[in-house]
């Protein structure tokens, strides 16, 4: 039995697969049909299936095609061909081609704007300028980027076939397209030539990278089993709002700068300040929270893509695509976790990492050293999902307690009763002192 | 050439930072550098890596931590974070890509800004082995060096060519900055208006038994 059917028959309504098949850990009772399973009918059923309060109502109509940005020689190579009249797909993988024949021989790139209005790197607390206008790209711009960053996409061999590469940036284009417009509180979809008239000027877009690999999962999912065919045009359409849907909580928090600030401020330190103070003043010691953002920088904007292997981190996936909880949050908790299932190691660590570079290291390097050798990752998801419900109850001396009993039975350390960090690195040191003292007098 | 050479043993520690435009070869040319590995599928860089290799210069055994900068991240509060304690910088461009070579500027301006004022800085010309599509004249790019006062090599990370010498070009200049820097320091009695200016300059002579011991670590 498939799992698609396997859900059907157990769960009558989408609240209860969510509740019992994904909360609950039912599905990944036998984990070995869920490791190696393609989530396209699961994230479907999650996402699309009509139950929540949806900020707009999804995509419905046909995607639009690539605009094709020429520069007068290819202006004029494209006169000979007047007359052909490709199909729309056909169109996208062409002009996808010459786009990057475009890059090889005219290496012509601006990937930021050359001036800023306001230089970010100036401001203070309170002083915040929102950075959303400087990062915007033109269409050209944003598209070479996009070129560029689906060249190097390398989660799966089939993002390697062009005709998949055109349609994942048809994808990109729409989506941008889309933020755009709801960003400017217009209209769903409307094509951006038409935004200006006859001027013909491209608007202003807003991509980062890291948006490219996260539609790429998508898109991986949803492909078809065999992986060598491109989607229909009703398949893009479901790729294309499952992204919305996800890009919706992520983009705003995770890529725009100032508020991933603040996310670290207002959310994942507090919470792991509440999880457990010693590992908060390791990992904040020196009040610098931005050495944090260092490394939380790609765990969060690809959402742990980087940081853990495939099978693991689709459920996590599985569990932000229930959107039970905000994703900035969720996020946040499930990091948390993931510190609370190292504490041992980072304790070490602190202990000789005075400029908290190793501790970077390590986090930067999650997935190559391996870490944790054996992730429980559905039990992660579960105590992740508890601190949240526990936060936005405010039970915080709840999640201490939650959070002791997990370390305990990780690590054996008992964190109940708190001792300060900076006095037990001073103690290890005296400790130390005294070793080599008495061994010198040997 | 093992990233894990010398491990916690070394004399000098410094930071440098791989600034440049995306897809100019920053993840590849570290890649060579630290472990002689060339990816020629290497994806884009999120955010920010680094990675470490130990060199020995002058008798002096110098730990390289090396930062690899997301080139689409730019003008950025916590990037800036990649620039606190750097000692070195390498700026990249694509030889092939007029467009990577312009924004070098930039980049340059974006390091004086942030960085310490002492920091070494390189330009590196990468992908020397496309020079059939060669869109920046190695004269051009030497001469914009010399004008700004950097060193300068083109490098191929594909090939290994010149990536070593780049970096160890660097590390030495840093190094003999620092041996000149102490000197001039004992010569002067300790002056403090010898002292290099700005905050960061993170080259704490190490002692081999103590990794990355600090001066402001009591015990």
């Amino acid at each position: 039995m498939s799992i698609k059917e396997t859900i059907i028959e157990r769960y009558p309504s989408r609240e209860q697969l969510v509740q019992n098949g994904i909360w609950r850990s039912e599905l990944y009772r036998n984990r070995a049909s869920m490791a190696g399973c393609d989530r396209s009918w699961l994230w479907r059923t999650l996402v699309l299936t009509p139950h929540m309060e949806m900020d707009v109502s999804p995509f419905e109509g046909d995607l639009l095609p690539v605009p094709l940005i020429t520069t007068k020689r290819e202006e004029e190579e494209q006169e000979g061909d007047q007359q052909v009249k490709p199909t729309s797909h056909e169109r996208s993988i062409s002009e996808y081609r010459k786009k990057m024949q475009h890059n090889i021989k005219m290496g012509i790139r601006r990937l930021t704007p050359r001036e800023v209005v306001h230089d970010p790197l100036q401001d203070s607390k309170g002083a915040h300028v929102p950075t959303i206008e400087n990062d915007e790209l033109s269409l050209d711009e944003a598209l070479e980027i996009i070129d560029l960053d689906l060249s190097r996409l390398m989660l799966d061999d089939m993002f390697r076939d062009p005709a998949v590469l055109a349609q994942l940036r048809q994808l990109l284009y729409n989506y941008l397209i889309i933020s755009k417009q709801r960003q400017s509180s217009h209209s769903f979809i409307k094509d951006p030539m038409e935004e200006n008239g006859d001027s013909g000027e491209p608007t202003t877009f807003r991509y980062k990278q890291g948006y490219h690999e996260i539609l790429g999962l998508i898109y991986l999912q949803l492909s078809p089993e065999n992986g060598t065919t491109i989607l229909d045009s009703e398949m893009m359409r479901n790729v294309l709002n499952i992204y919305i849907k996800l890009m919706d909580q992520v983009a705003p928090v995770f890529y725009d700068e100032q508020a991933l600030i603040n996310w670290d401020e207002t959310q994942f330190s507090l919470i792991l300040k509440n999880a457990s103070p010693i590992l908060y003043d390791v990992m904040y010691e020196n009040g610098n929270s931005h050495n944090n953002l260092i490394w939380l920088l790609r765990w969060t904007k690809v959402l742990f893509l980087r940081e853990l292997p495939r099978d693991q981190v689709l459920i996590i996936w599985d569990h932000l695509l229930t959107f039970t909880y905000p994703i900035a949050n969720y996020v946040a908790c499930l990091i948390v976790t993931l510190l609370l299932s190292i504490y041992d190691q980072l304790l070490e660590l602190n202990k000789h990492d005075s400029d908290h570079d190793d501790i970077i290291e390590m986090m930067l390097h999650f997935k190559e050293n391996k870490v944790i050798p054996s992730i429980d990752m559905v039990e992660l998801c579960k105590l992740a999902g508890n601190i949240c419900e526990l936060w936005y109850s405010r039970q915080f001396h709840d999640i201490k307690s939650i959070c002791d009993s997990f370390i305990k039975l990780k690590t054996g350390i008992d964190t109940s009763n708190t001792i300060d960090p900076n006095r037990q690195r001073l103690e290890n040191k005296l400790r130390q002192n005294v070793m080599k003292s008495l061994s010198k007098g040997k | 050439m093992n990233n894990e050479d010398y491990g916690y043993d070394y004399d000098y520690l410094f930071k440098i930072v791989l600034i440049g435009d995306s897809g100019v070869g920053k993840s590849n040319l570290l890649s060579r550098f630290t472990t002689n590995e060339f990816n020629i599928e290497s994806k884009s860089t999120i955010g920010v890596e680094f990675a470490t290799r130990t060199i020995e210069v002058e008798g002096k055994k110098i730990k390289a931590q090396i930062w690899d900068t997301a080139g689409q991240e730019r003008y950025r509060a916590i990037t800036s974070a990649y620039y606190r304690g750097a000692v070195g910088a390498l700026i990249v461009y694509d030889i092939s890509k007029s467009g990577t070579y312009e924004n070098c500027n930039h980049w340059l301006k974006e390091l004086r800004d942030n960085a310490d004022d002492n920091v070494a800085v390189g330009l590196i010309g990468n992908k020397s082995d496309l020079a059939h599509l060669r869109a920046v004249p190695t004269a051009e790019a030497k001469n914009f060096a010399s004008e700004n006062e950097l060193l300068f090599t083109e490098t191929s990370a594909l090939n290994s060519e010149n990536v070593d010498q780049a970096f160890r070009e660097l590390i030495t200049a840093i190094y003999q900055m620092v041996s000149k820097h102490q000197v001039d320091l004992g010569d002067s009695g300790n002056n403090a208006a010898a002292a290099p200016k700005g905050p960061t300059i993170s080259l704490t002579p190490t002692p081999n038994e103590n990794k990355k011991s600090s001066s402001s670590n009591c015990c």
